[in-house]
């Protein structure tokens, strides 16, 4: 008995039975051999939902329904940051630090793999890329993170323990990140279809750096503010990397001139041929890549988007004489959307629906067109203010899902009007904007729809420009972006880095257009019990939410950030928590 | 095992006179008490080697050569006599049946034991227990039969192939985790649902750590041991049949409110919700139209302007259905049949076994089944007087054969399909968004699942009293799946064949597992003046492998054959995914000693290595220590004899290790690091749109890796007693306690930077503390028999350390939280005005458009004018306190049966103590327009009309956020008491049976669930079972069944 005990301590020891390998895996020490090994590690960053979402899930309207969050868009339940309603999550992190790592340990090994350097140099431009736009959404939700650009360990307590990097530091790293992604990332011309090139990536540093310089120099008063900063240097680096793609001559607006032109921009499945679209993913139905946003428009027999535009939105577009809606004789009124629309800059009724505009075509069977009729104010979703959203609509039977797998409506990441609108901002700000300025970039947007241009000699005055203490050709260029780009996702960010809420958010009631229009056309709408309506007349979709009684209550000293989690806090104490939470 | 073991008890160690004598031969008869033969009877000449079996008539001849030598005659159920042959030739005996069960003899680890022997907590049942029922598969069967051994439905629910969990003895992790036994039949690890409980002739249950410690690392949570049956020496080929028919019925089934109330009901939810009423006065119309007279009212009408039914948006749909009597059957037919085959002559002994168990699911339009087959074979032959050997074979085969919904629960179809879709169009046509339409078209999920087993065992006896065993085992499972998916057709005005759009696709999947295992061990036992030891030293080694091969395709040429062959797909894939071995080898002790079984005592070690861990941290030494006193035999105890036959107290304690958390969590390789790969399939980015080209990626390494991890360290201290009174009564009682250290968990929680979880290391602790108890009583009254068993059993667990919840949330287990502890407000009531909401503590916390009269009023306990969570951390929690548990007070089974002459009635109660749930489906309003149902319970809530509802005011827009909390008011207590089996048996009297060749014919009928009682039904219709591991599951069944069994001759 002891022989055998013997024999098996001893032969355990050496066994190989209890050494067993996965056969399906791969180790580190099998990987980084060749370019292929890079391309493959890269890939998977496509796939960061942080920085390509792809808003694949029921319910989403793509980057068209994202202003939910914002002035624009009224959805059916208020937004819990604007209503001063957010507290603070028990755990999560505040920045995607497992993303962070991916591109982290990717730029720790790339050198492993010995290729001539222009064959790695655009894997590499890549990786930067994404880590830039990761720690840039970091800083636009919670302000300066800690800067992580090491595959970090367990026993690395140093850095793991590290303190929040200042602000404006943290954006001086995503510009060199970007700076290095521009200066190792081929050209559009000379990139493979549907990967990172370097114009777009001087793009995003002009968005980055035109973001942290609004900031910087309205916040500067506040708790959000950085002493001695006033964005300056960040608003010229913005100009200069949007004239830098201005420059480069590869973009133009498309459809300029064409009839619903602007609309048409939006419902594209393929912007291959676009010379604006600078970055967008694609779907496929056979792939089985789809995502679900017509069914949001289409579902009701009216056409229309959980959620619905707000008053406050349709009444900023200008009149078409380029005046605005106070001060135009163009003007016809609100009694009706169709008088609302009239006249007014083109844009309107093409971000919003109205009557006589085909909502479903390609019908199968007699009736192939089904066109609209009245806002789904009772509908299944609702239109919550009778202003239906438009922009990104597809008419195409086919791309609901109830009639096929699914949209394959295209995301758009950036385009070239953003551009255009960043340069006239950051110029803007720096006092250096020009006519000429104004005409390369504004001007262009309005010639597309045939708008009258906005003449910086001659602007008129509107008695309710949304930043009265600021200059008119600063409310005007914001007016345009906020018109060109709305529901596009932009809102809430331009509010938060205009340090804008007090002018356009703080106890503000969201409205919608008249009721009276609709009372007669609408089969069962009647005022307060299924729509609710303020002393003028005007649909108040939030009346009977107490929480909305004096409107929202944005708390400008707390929700210009968002909270870091309470774990972060107790995990790592060097972390401080925003200013107000 | 078991019996070649038996035979190897120990006799007395009075050692015989070396003195020749004439040889001579002695036969004779073994009879009963009744003067009935009784073949098989171990006949021994005391002190020797020399030994025989008694012949089918009972007689034997046995050699002895002194005229003063005692026979011994040993048979299982009655008490061994020794008779001295004084010289006869002929030796006639009569046994008396053992009603003693300490005498009993218990399969334990490595062999069998005497129960008055036993120092451990090891529950012991027989084969014919489980028998006679319409039970699918073993699992079933044990639920409520052995204390400490908890059965209970997972969320597979009733359906066909739906298993119960096992687990013994309460908590196996600090995250409430009930991980099971190791189940070894014959020795070899078998998953307990592919074997034939017609099989089986006992089960054994090791609970404590000491008993289960020489298996070392592969048996944390207790074992259970199955031993099949085996032909007995000297029995002539007996051939069983017996059949089941069973009718079952879909048992606790909700009901939905009629669509009328539907209607209303959700029109109330919206308007008191700040919204506009759901449904019109135009589809309520319609609505009340269809109830009064459904022959003349369309079941929907066209939504105007286009060619589609209205179903879920205006003008809807108006037909009034129960989804849950659409969907189930009222009836669904199971049948089961055995045979098996059993004898042995004086050396060879056989036992086929044969059975089929057909079960058929509930599913209307859409069937579903479960199909399985087993065949053993178990064969010993006894080579020569040193050597014996067994071979046991086993072929089971499974079908699966399940609906294709694409991954989404039917239930939870069931559940939120509104009362007015319409199941068909008026002109008969599917709706289009109907789960009836979809399933009943779509393709189908077919597991066949084969398992193949060969065992041989070989037994060396080369002096008395030592043995060795050496045993090995293989195992080839495959599994082959076959899963379709069809689009399916609807329809609309102008045509029945409109295709959802989605596209056909078939998938297959082979998997093959081998798992082998041996077995060399040696005993040596002798007993010395009363001083009895045996020691026993072994080795034991394992390996399991598993891979697979999986393809996939889609565009079918045709639904009718979906074959891989048969798809025109341009990207089909196949992966072999997901292979893993791993292996674990052992070198494991035992020592037992007991001086005149008044004194016992026993230790166990096990020296044990496993592939899971790096190659410094794989291996560790486990022991154990047990000791027990049998009172009852010491000379003081004498004048308490007639009261109490036996009393016997145990004390045992031992450590052992835990990989089967990993395993169970399919980490196999939990101290390696991997690149994941992905193919381009599995991405979302399109590189190429022209051709919808996507790429293949690759991930960073998976995990950090600690070069210390090692098992999780599970310890047991068991106390307890045997005590036999009263002649009649037998009372088992247990108290342990098992602290679980060094469990798996992240070495800290890293602070987000890291940007990867912590390491996995051994840190966490948990404690489980129970008791169990098991009355039995047996007595016979003239021709009357009768037997009860009762048992019940009480566990409760404390996370002792947790280090990943730095931030004490209570979200996230803590150090000193009772495990299941539900969190939650304590509920005042419900706010009957205004003014009593302005008077109370402010709940604007919940938000959700204030609060209103109906509304639930929540308790400030920390009287701080507010009611908030405070930080959801234990420092500061608010008006949050632990409001209940979800582990049950106590489980039980209780077991009686009464037999008169060749009639039987037997009756099984089974059932748990209080165990709360929060499940928020009883608000039925809890998800919104598409996830919710009304069903007639609803009807009592809040209305101005009706102030003392149960329910609170309903409210579509922001009733789950004010009202819905988490709250002591609605916490469930699934406490439950079932009437599982109740069964009549006749066997009819041999002498009337014998003409047609057959005998001992028992037809019985039975009802499985026949009643059940509980509190939840105040308030809702799910089985409290049900609702305890997730409530919208399959249903469980009421089972009718008529059996029959007979022996052929």
């Amino acid at each position: 008995m002891g022989v055998i005990t013997g024999l098996t301590f001893n032969s355990c020891k050496k066994n190989n039975l209890l050494n067993q390998v996965p056969p399906t895996q791969l180790t580190d020490a099998a990987y980084w051999h060749t370019t292929s090994d890079l391309q493959n590690y890269v890939n998977n960053m496509y796939n960061f939902a942080d920085v390509f979402p792809h808003y694949q899930g029921y319910g989403q309207s793509g980057i068209y329904g994202v202003d939910v969050n914002s002035d624009n868009m009224v959805p059916s339940v208020p937004d819990v940051r604007l209503t001063g309603q957010a507290t603070i999550p028990g755990n999560g992190t505040y920045a995607n630090y497992t993303e962070i790592r991916d591109v982290n340990y990717f730029l720790a090994n790339y050198s492993r793999v010995s290729a001539s350097a222009d064959l790695v140099a655009p894997f590499v431009g890549e990786a930067y890329f994404f880590r830039a736009v990761l720690y840039f959404n970091a800083l636009q939700a919670v302000g300066g993170v800690p800067y992580i650009t090491k595959v970090l360990n367990i026993n690395d307590q140093a850095a793991i323990n590290a303190p929040r990097l200042a602000r404006n530091l943290l954006a001086d790293s995503i510009i060199s990140d970007l700076n290095k992604a521009i200066a190792n990332l081929p050209t559009k011309a000379n990139a493979q279809t549907q990967r990172l090139y370097k114009e777009y990536a001087e793009g995003m540093k002009a968005r980055v750096c035109l973001y942290e310089g609004t900031w910087e120099k309205y916040h500067s008063g506040d708790v959000f503010g950085l002493s001695g900063q006033n964005g300056s240097t960040f608003l010229q680096e913005a100009a200069d990397a949007a004239n830098s793609v201005m420059t480069s001559n590869i973009f133009q607006l498309d459809n300029v001139g064409i009839p619903n032109g602007y609309y048409k921009l939006f419902n594209q499945t393929d912007y291959s041929s676009s010379k604006e679209v600078m970055f967008w993913a694609a779907f496929n139905q056979s792939e089985g890549i789809v995502n679900y946003w017509q069914d949001s428009y289409q579902l009701g027999s009216n056409g229309t988007y959980s959620g619905g535009l707000s008053k406050a939105l349709v009444d900023d577009y200008l009149c078409v004489d380029g005046k605005p809606i106070a001060a135009s004789p163009l003007y016809e009124g609100d009694d009706s959307l169709k008088q609302q629309f009239a006249n007014r800059d083109p844009r309107l009724h093409q971000t919003v629906f109205s009557y006589g505009d085909t909502v479903i075509s390609n019908v199968p069977g007699p009736n192939p067109i089904t066109i609209y009729t009245y806002p789904g104010l009772l509908g299944t979703p609702v239109c919550t203010t009778g202003f239906d959203l438009k922009k990104g609509a597809s008419t195409d039977f086919f791309q609901d899902s109830h009639h096929s797998v699914g949209s394959i409506d295209a995301v758009i990441y950036m385009r070239y009007a953003e551009i255009l609108l960043t340069y006239a901002e950051a110029k803007a700000e720096l006092g250096t904007l020009t006519q000429g300025d104004v005409d390369a970039t504004i001007n262009l947007l309005r010639d597309r729809v045939h708008m009258a241009h906005l003449n910086i000699g001659a602007i008129t005055f509107d008695p309710n420009w949304q930043y009265p203490g600021l200059s008119p050709l600063i409310n005007e260029v914001r007016r345009e972006r906020r018109i060109e780009l709305s529901c596009e996702g932009y809102r809430l960010n331009d509010v938060l880095r205009w340090a804008a809420a007090p002018s356009v958010i703080v106890g503000k009631q969201p409205l919608g257009a008249k009721v009276k229009q609709f009372l007669t056309v609408i089969p069962g709408l009647v005022v307060g019990t299924n729509v609710f309506v303020n002393p003028q007349g005007y649909i108040e979709p939030y009346q009977k939410q107490p929480i909305m009684a004096n409107g929202y209550q944005f708390k400008i000293n707390r929700d210009y950030l968002l909270p870091i989690t309470q774990q972060e806090t107790v995990v790592n104490p060097a972390i401080k928590q925003n200013p107000g939470w | 095992m078991f019996f070649l073991l038996l035979s190897y008890i120990p006799a007395s160690a009075k050692t015989s006179p070396f003195i020749k004598y004439d040889v001579q031969v002695i036969s004779g008869k073994v009879t009963d008490e009744k003067g009935l033969a009784l073949p098989g009877v171990t006949v021994q000449v005391k002190g020797t080697r020399t030994g025989t079996v008694t012949d089918k008539n009972g007689y034997y001849s046995i050699s002895v050569n002194d005229n003063n030598a005692i026979l011994e005659f040993r048979f299982i159920g009655f008490v061994t006599k020794e008779e001295q042959v004084n010289g006869r030739g002929v030796v006639n005996i009569s046994l008396i049946p053992d009603n003693n069960n300490l005498n009993e003899v218990v399969v334990v680890a490595y062999g069998v034991q005497k129960k008055v022997d036993l120092t451990g907590a090891v529950s012991q049942i027989s084969g014919k227990e489980l028998q006679d029922r319409p039970v699918a598969n073993v699992s079933d069967a044990l639920q409520g039969m052995i204390a400490g051994l908890n059965v209970t439905t997972n969320s597979g629910g009733g359906a066909p192939d739906a298993n119960k969990t096992l687990n013994v003895r309460g908590f196996t992790g600090l995250n409430g985790s009930l991980a099971g036994p190791l189940v070894l039949v014959d020795g070899v690890e078998t998953n307990i649902n592919s074997i034939n409980v017609n099989d089986i002739a006992s089960i054994s249950l090791l609970k404590d750590v000491a008993s289960s410690a020489i298996y070392g690392s592969r048996a944390p949570n207790g074992v259970l041991l199955i031993t099949t049956k085996e032909g007995k020496k000297n029995q002539a080929p007996e051939l069983t049949y017996s059949d089941n028919f069973s009718f079952a019925q879909p048992l606790n089934l909700p009901v939905m409110s009629n669509s009328l109330v539907f209607a209303n009901t959700y029109n109330e939810a919206a308007v008191n919700g700040g919204l506009a009423p759901i449904f019109p006065d135009d589809v309520l119309a319609r609505i009340a139209a269809y109830i009064n007279d459904p022959k003349h009212t369309p079941t929907t009408i066209v939504t105007p302007g286009t060619t589609t039914w209205s179903n879920y948006s205006y003008p809807y749909g108006n037909s009034n259905n129960d989804w849950y009597k659409i969907f189930f059957k009222s009836w669904v037919p199971n049948q089961q049949h055995n045979l098996s085959l059993t004898g042995g002559s004086d050396r060879v002994t056989y036992f086929v076994g044969v059975g089929t168990n057909d079960n058929v699911g509930l599913y209307n339009y859409f069937n579903d089944s479960y199909k399985r087959d087993n065949l053993r074979f178990n064969l010993t032959a006894d080579i020569n007087k040193y050597v014996s050997f067994s071979l046991r074979t086993t072929y089971s085969q499974e079908n699966d054969n399940n609906p294709q919904t694409q991954g989404q629960n039917p239930i939870q179809g069931i559940y939120r399909t509104w009362p007015i879709l319409a199941l068909t169009d008026p002109n008969g046509g599917g709706d289009g968004l109907n789960f009836v339409t979809r399933y009943s078209q779509d393709g189908r999920l077919i597991t066949r699942t084969d398992d193949s087993r060969i065992n041989g065992e070989i037994t060396i006896k080369p002096l008395p009293g030592w043995n060795i065993i050496g045993d090995y085992s293989y195992d080839y499972n495959t599994s082959n799946f076959s899963g379709s998916y069809f689009p399916y057709l609807f329809a609309t005005t102008t045509s029945t064949q409109n295709t959802d759009g989605s596209i056909s696709s078939v998938e297959k999947q082979n998997t093959f597992t081998n798992y082998w295992t041996y077995n060399v061990f040696t005993s040596y036992e002798k007993n010395i003046n009363g001083h009895y030891f045996k020691i026993l030293a072994g080795q034991q080694a394992e390996e399991n492998t598993y891979s697979l091969l999986n393809g996939y395709n889609n565009f079918l040429y045709s639904n009718s054959l979906p074959s891989l062959a048969l798809t025109s797909g341009p990207n089909p894939t196949t992966t072999d995914a997901g292979g893993y071995a791993w292996a674990t080898a052992r070198t494991f002790g035992k020592l037992d000693y007991n001086y005149k079984e008044k004194y016992l005592f026993q230790a166990n070690a096990a020296y044990m290595g496993t592939s899971l861990f790096p190659q410094d941290s794989r291996y560790h030494l486990f022991s154990s220590f047990a000791a027990g006193w049998n009172i009852s035999k010491e000379g003081f105890f004498k004048p308490l004899s007639k009261q109490i036959q036996n009393f016997k107290i145990r004390v045992s304690y031992g450590g052992t290790g835990d990989i089967a958390s990993l395993l169970n969590a399919g980490n196999y390789y939990p101290s390696q690091s991997f690149l994941t790969t992905q193919p381009q399939s599995s991405t979302s980015w399109i590189f190429t749109p022209s051709s919808g080209g996507r790429q293949p990626y690759v991930s960073s390494p998976t995990n950090l890796v600690s070069p210390t991890l090692t098992w999780a360290k599970p310890s047991m201290l068991n106390i307890g007693a045997d005590i036999d009174f009263l002649t009649d009564f037998n009372l088992t009682a247990d108290w342990y306690r098992k602290n679980i250290t060094d469990q798996f968990g992240g070495s800290t929680t890293p602070p987000a930077t890291l940007g990867i979880a912590a390491p996995l290391v051994n840190v966490e602790s948990s404690v489980t503390k129970g008791w169990e108890v098991t009355l039995g009583f047996s007595h016979k009254y003239g021709d009357f028999n009768v037997t009860a068993r009762a048992n019940i059993s009480h566990y409760s667990g404390e996370v002792t350390q947790f280090n990943g919840n730095p931030a004490g949330l209570l979200s996230s287990p803590y150090a000193g939280e009772p495990i299941g502890a539900i969190w939650g407000y304590t509920t005042v009531g419900k706010f009957q005005s205004q003014q009593q909401i302005a008077n109370a503590p402010s709940q604007s916390y919940f938000g959700g458009g204030g609060f209103l009269p109906g509304d639930i009023q929540y308790a400030d306990l920390n009287h701080d004018g507010k009611i908030t969570p405070g930080n959801s951390t234990v420092s500061n929690h608010g008006d949050l306190s632990i409001i209940g548990n979800t582990t049950p007070k106590f489980l039980y089974g209780f077991n009686s049966g009464v037999s008169w002459k060749g009639l039987s009635l037997s009756v099984f109660i089974q059932g748990q103590g209080r165990a709360d749930i929060w499940d928020s489906n009883i608000f039925n309003l809890n998800g919104g327009l598409y996830f919710s149902e009304v069903t007639p319970k609803l009807a009592d809530r809040w209305t101005p009309s009706n102030p003392n509802g149960y329910f609170p005011r309903i409210d579509l827009s922001n009733g789950p956020s004010k009202d819905m909390q988490i709250q002591s008011y609605y916490l469930q207590n699934t406490k439950y008491l079932r009437l599982k089996n109740v069964q009549l048996g006749y066997t009819l009297p041999n002498r009337i049976t014998q003409k047609y060749h057959v005998s001992d014919v028992k037809i019985y009928t039975s009802v499985e669930n026949l009643l059940t009682f509980s509190p939840v039904f105040a308030h809702q219709y799910v089985d409290p079972e049900l609702m305890d591991s997730g409530d919208l599951l399959y249903p469980l069944q009421r089972t009718y069944s008529f059996g029959i069994q007979l022996n052929v001759k």
